[in-house]
């Protein structure tokens, strides 16, 4: 395929390749490196935010080159700090674990795994991916206004968000971050669509539903949940931008500031928060999903055995669907909502904890008698697991008004989201990293660096995140400047350095993983064509796919991914293509043929199934 | 003890330092003559975790052992007692179930770990254990969320008749509060009558607020019920009084409101903590710009008499501020005299 590009031209042959390719493979790659580039940028904000809180009294001028008139007297100014607070949960949370985590597997993963050519289509895609650029250049650029990047928290309620006189980050700044909001929703929209159509639609032969793998089961769901949520966050940016510009009020009332009253009139912040949080919510399963699928796979391919309730995975996923959408104002039990949809809110927000539990009991069971190789990513998988059990379980509390009183907005929710969603995603990430990079650049991360980095990361980030739950217990509110104007929030300064020190050590750690995968690129193991004895598709193409993933004709899939240790057969893995009618020494009763009509997409000239 | 428990980090500290250099060390190995050990490394990550494991334990229970005073902040309000129970019983339950998943995941990887263990045990599903697993949560989930209801229910139960109303308003970077006079009701509030002095909004067509008055710190009596209507004149902030559970947001355009009652006065808490330097403090919770992390405000809890002394000493701000006599309107013209007269010898005996 790779021949229809214009050969005589090398400029404009390097640009269709690497720029504005339409090939998944290489807009995964995109999407890698956009998501290393902001993941270090976010770490490195809050590492400045941990200078700050580890030590409120220091002198901090020796930043001063760095940043500039943002340090006076020594001092980080205020404004700044929430602007750093703002911008690292902004870029953490939709650059880095939305689109950078959606973005890199859904494009690597949806094609090669159900066995298409490419996404449906693959122009919407590319499309997808530069307005996802363009929305980081605009984030990037409010980074040097002059009045400062927005300020007001990632969910930038107003009016504090709508009124510069309210906050200096909420002139220019806020502007720029709604308008990169807008291009980021259409961007995630765009890509969502496809990989949807892409999932139903080009699955190769005896690719049914029931024997995709998790990882893509994972990436199919969280598609369905962005595409429902992410135009109401996407709604009430217009609005937030509507009376920013033209003096509605939507979400404005009664406002006194600057030393005169505003005309806003019959608006409320409360409709805001609602609209903000139908996205903010799911918005935490988009970002896990895609890790619990990957996770999956990992513990699976690992454990050489295959995963424990393939489909209690897929209605736990399905379950987690529907109800991530009924949970949103738990974030609003002391709001002054009435106290009634509290307890529903509540009510719904336990249930949702159910599919969770069950999905952390699959992989201990899968884990049990199994053959654990641990690889890099198996020790990523695993630690997603230990994160997201301990910050599952905080999740208990904060769902339950009753406590929420006492915990809502202190750096106990900072710890518990910090572990279940930013370290549990942020670890499915790297797992997945680890695992494809051999299908990205056809070479293997070294797996002496990959410890390193694991074990460095994995204790840091448990000493960043687990103390951080007693800050939160004496009450230590969170985006505070400073705990040390009230007496009651100043108990834990030996653990607010402790904390400060990790992070800076975890920081520190991911270099080791910037320089092994630089390295590794180019340097690299050769990996072959599949180096750990997996089953699914994408280890049946060349070592690096071209344009197109496979030559000649598609491959057929005659089982479900898991065939790892089956009894009777010859090695412990069987990959998808092999037919029954290959290993008889190994079928189950439950393998007999049956007659189905599962979608087919014969073309190309495509034998017929010869399976049965 | 606490020597005992550095100790412990210090053993850990030095331990995972000597495995990283073999690490590296074995790096540089394997990049000079591309060594193959990966049978060592899947023993050695297997070991790592466990030893993850138990050192983590250790810390997490040496922690918690060995730490002074109370995890969340010594709790002085009636409903309080209810989310303290209400942390502790969920504590209880997340921390069985953090300790046996936690413990399975790291025993399982390093029992399982490739070589020590046979093959893999090809098991795909057990319908009888995943049916098991998905009701054993629901209902433990379902008696949390009852029992927190059952709680939540209790916190917010309608206001009774003898409540103390006190309003609260929050502006960047302040709290000011405003007390009913010797009507016990207070005036209405109206964000256009904002200003310099009248900063609080009040409506001076509404008689009733003539005697309210507005005092720096707020003083509550012990053991009487208090309703805190909650108001915001510009962005949203939240009252915040970690001592006494309360937390509700102020929402510029909208009235919320919290009530609570205090059992212990100031001068108790301070022998209750052993903290001479005690004060209750009230916080702004909800991010409302440059100065959020400093919008305190010192609440008093004293007994009643104390309390009563020092609400006979206040003056309305009315009394205060005679020259807004101007903007009273014609029908309170008389009431709003008859205040600011009332007044006037305790204003001039004050200065
Ligand atoms: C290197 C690891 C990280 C450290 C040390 C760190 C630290 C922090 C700190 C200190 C805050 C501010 C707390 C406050 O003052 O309220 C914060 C906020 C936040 N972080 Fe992280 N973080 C890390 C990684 C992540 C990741 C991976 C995510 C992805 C979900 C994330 C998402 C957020 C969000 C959403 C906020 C809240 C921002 C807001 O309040 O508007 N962080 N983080
Ligand atoms: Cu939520
Ligand atoms: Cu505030």
């Amino acid at each position: 395929m790779e021949v229809t590009k214009p050969k005589r031209n090398k400029l404009l042959r390097f640009i269709f390749t690497y720029v504005f390719s339409q090939d998944h493979k290489m807009i995964a790659k995109q999407y890698l490196f956009t998501a290393i580039f902001w993941a270090l940028l976010g770490s490195l904000f809050s590492v400045i935010m941990r200078i700050q809180l580890g030590f409120p009294d220091a002198d901090v001028s020796w930043l001063k080159p760095v940043l500039g008139r943002w340090i006076q007297d020594g001092r980080l100014d205020p404004e700044f700090y929430l602007s750093m607070v703002t911008i690292h949960g902004t870029i953490m949370i939709f650059f880095v674990l939305t689109a950078g985590l959606s973005g890199t597997f859904s494009n690597l993963l949806i094609p090669l795994q159900i066995g298409a050519r490419d996404m449906a289509s693959p122009f919407i895609n590319m499309l997808s991916y530069w307005l996802f650029f363009i929305s980081g250049f605009i984030m990037f650029c409010s980074l040097f206004l002059s009045t400062g990047p927005a300020a007001g928290g990632w969910t930038s309620y107003p009016p504090l968000s709508a009124l510069p006189e309210a906050l200096r980050g909420s002139g220019g700044g806020v502007t720029l971050w709604i308008i990169s909001m807008v291009f980021f929703i259409v961007s995630t929209l765009l890509g969502g669509l496809n990989y949807i159509t892409t999932v139903l639609n080009l699955r190769t032969q005896g690719m049914y539903m029931t024997r995709l793998p998790l990882t893509v089961w994972g990436l199919f769901f969280t598609a369905i949940l962005g595409l429902v949520s992410f135009p109401v966050l996407f709604s009430a940016m217009l609005l937030l931008l509507s009376d920013r510009t033209l003096g509605t009020s939507f979400f404005l009332s009664e406002i006194y500031i600057g030393g005169r009253p505003l005309h806003f009139s019959g608006g409320s912040p409360i409709l805001f928060e609602h609209l903000f949080w139908f996205l903010g919510h799911p918005e935490v399963y988009i970002a896990i999903m895609p890790a619990f699928g990957i996770t999956s796979e990992v513990i699976s391919i690992f454990s050489r055995k295959p995963i424990f309730g393939y489909s209690a995975m897929v209605v736990s996923f399905f379950i987690i669907t529907i109800l991530s959408a009924l949970v949103w104002a738990h974030h609003m039990f002391v709001s002054g909502m009435n106290p009634f949809l509290g307890s529903v809110f509540s009510l719904t927000s336990f249930i949702i904890a159910v599919p969770s539990s069950v999905k952390v009991f699959n992989w201990l069971a899968t884990l049990w008698k199994g053959s654990i190789e641990f690889t890099p990513a198996m020790l990523f998988a695993i630690g997603m697991v230990s994160f997201f059990i301990t910050g599952g379980l905080t999740g208990l509390f904060v769902a339950n008004p009753a406590i929420d009183i006492m915990v809502h907005d202190t750096h106990f929710v900072v710890a518990h989201f910090h572990l279940v969603m930013g370290s549990a995603a942020m670890f499915g990430f790297i797992c997945g990293v680890y695992h494809w990079f051999p299908k990205m650049f056809g070479r293997l991360l070294n797996p002496q660096l990959g410890y390193l980095h694991f074990w460095i990361t994995f204790a840091g980030i448990y000493l960043i995140f687990f103390p951080m739950h007693y800050v939160g217990m004496a009450g230590f509110p969170r985006r505070y400047y400073s705990f040390t104007i009230f007496e009651s929030f100043s108990k834990y300064y030996d653990l607010n350095i402790l904390i400060s020190v990790a992070a800076f050590a975890t920081f520190g750690g991911q270099l080791i993983f910037i320089y092994n995968f630089i390295h590794s690129m180019y340097r690299g193991k050769t990996a072959g064509r599949n180096p750990w004895r997996a089953n699914t598709l994408e280890w049946t193409t060349e070592p690096v796919p071209g344009h197109g993933n496979w030559n000649g004709s598609l491959p057929v899939v005659h089982r479900w991914p898991y065939d790892y240790s089956k009894p009777g057969a010859k090695e412990d893995y069987i990959s998808q293509t092999v037919p029954y009618s290959e290993t008889m020494d190994s079928n189950l009763p439950e393998d007999q043929p049956r007659p189905r009509g599962g979608k087919s997409n014969i073309k190309e000239g495509e034998k017929k199934d010869e399976d049965f | 003890m606490k020597v005992f428990f550095w100790t412990i980090a210090g053993i850990v500290g030095i331990s995972l330092f000597y495995v990283f250099l073999k690490i590296i060390a074995d790096y540089i190995l394997y990049r000079k003559n591309e060594i193959e050990s990966k049978e060592d490394y899947n023993y050695l990550n297997a070991v790592l975790l466990i030893s993850f494991l138990v050192t983590g334990l250790i810390l997490f229970f040496g922690y918690n052992y060995f730490h002074q005073g109370p995890f969340l902040p010594v709790n002085a309000s009636e409903h309080g007692v209810y989310v303290d129970r209400m942390f502790w019983i969920t504590t209880a339950i997340t921390g069985f179930v953090f300790l046996l998943t936690q413990i399975l995941l790291f025993y399982f990887s390093y029992k399982y770990a490739k070589g020590k263990s046979k093959k893999a045990l090809y098991w795909k599903n057990n319908l009888l254990i995943e049916a098991i697993w998905f009701s054993v949560p629901t209902v433990a989930f379902v008696v949390l969320f009852m029992t927190g209801n059952y709680y939540w229910n209790a916190i917010n139960q309608g206001v009774s008749e003898d409540v103390l109303e006190i309003e609260i308003l929050g502006e960047q970077f302040n709290w000011r509060v405003r007390y009913p006079g010797k009507d016990g009701k207070l005036g209405n509030y109206n964000f256009h009558y904002i200003d310099g002095i009248n900063a609080m909004g009040l409506d001076l067509r509404d008689t009733n607020g003539y005697d309210d008055f507005m005092p720096v710190q707020l003083h509550l009596p012990r053991n009487k019920k208090v309703m805190l209507r909650i108001r915001s004149r510009d962005v949203i902030h939240s009252v915040y009084i970690p001592n006494l559970r309360v937390k509700m947001d102020a929402v510029p355009g909208m009235l919320t409101r919290f009530s609570f009652i205090p059992r212990y006065t100031t001068e108790e808490m301070k022998e209750i903590t052993n903290n001479p330097d005690f004060n209750y403090e009230i916080a702004c919770a909800e991010l409302c710009g440059r100065n959020h992390f400093s919008m305190l405000l010192i609440l008093v809890v004293e007994d009643e008499n104390d309390y009563q002394r020092w609400y006979n000493k206040q003056i309305p701000w009315l009394a205060r501020n005679s020259e807004y006599l101007v903007n009273v309107p014609a029908p309170g013209k008389e009431k709003a005299k008859l205040i600011i007269e009332a007044f006037s010898g305790k204003i001039i005996s004050n200065l």
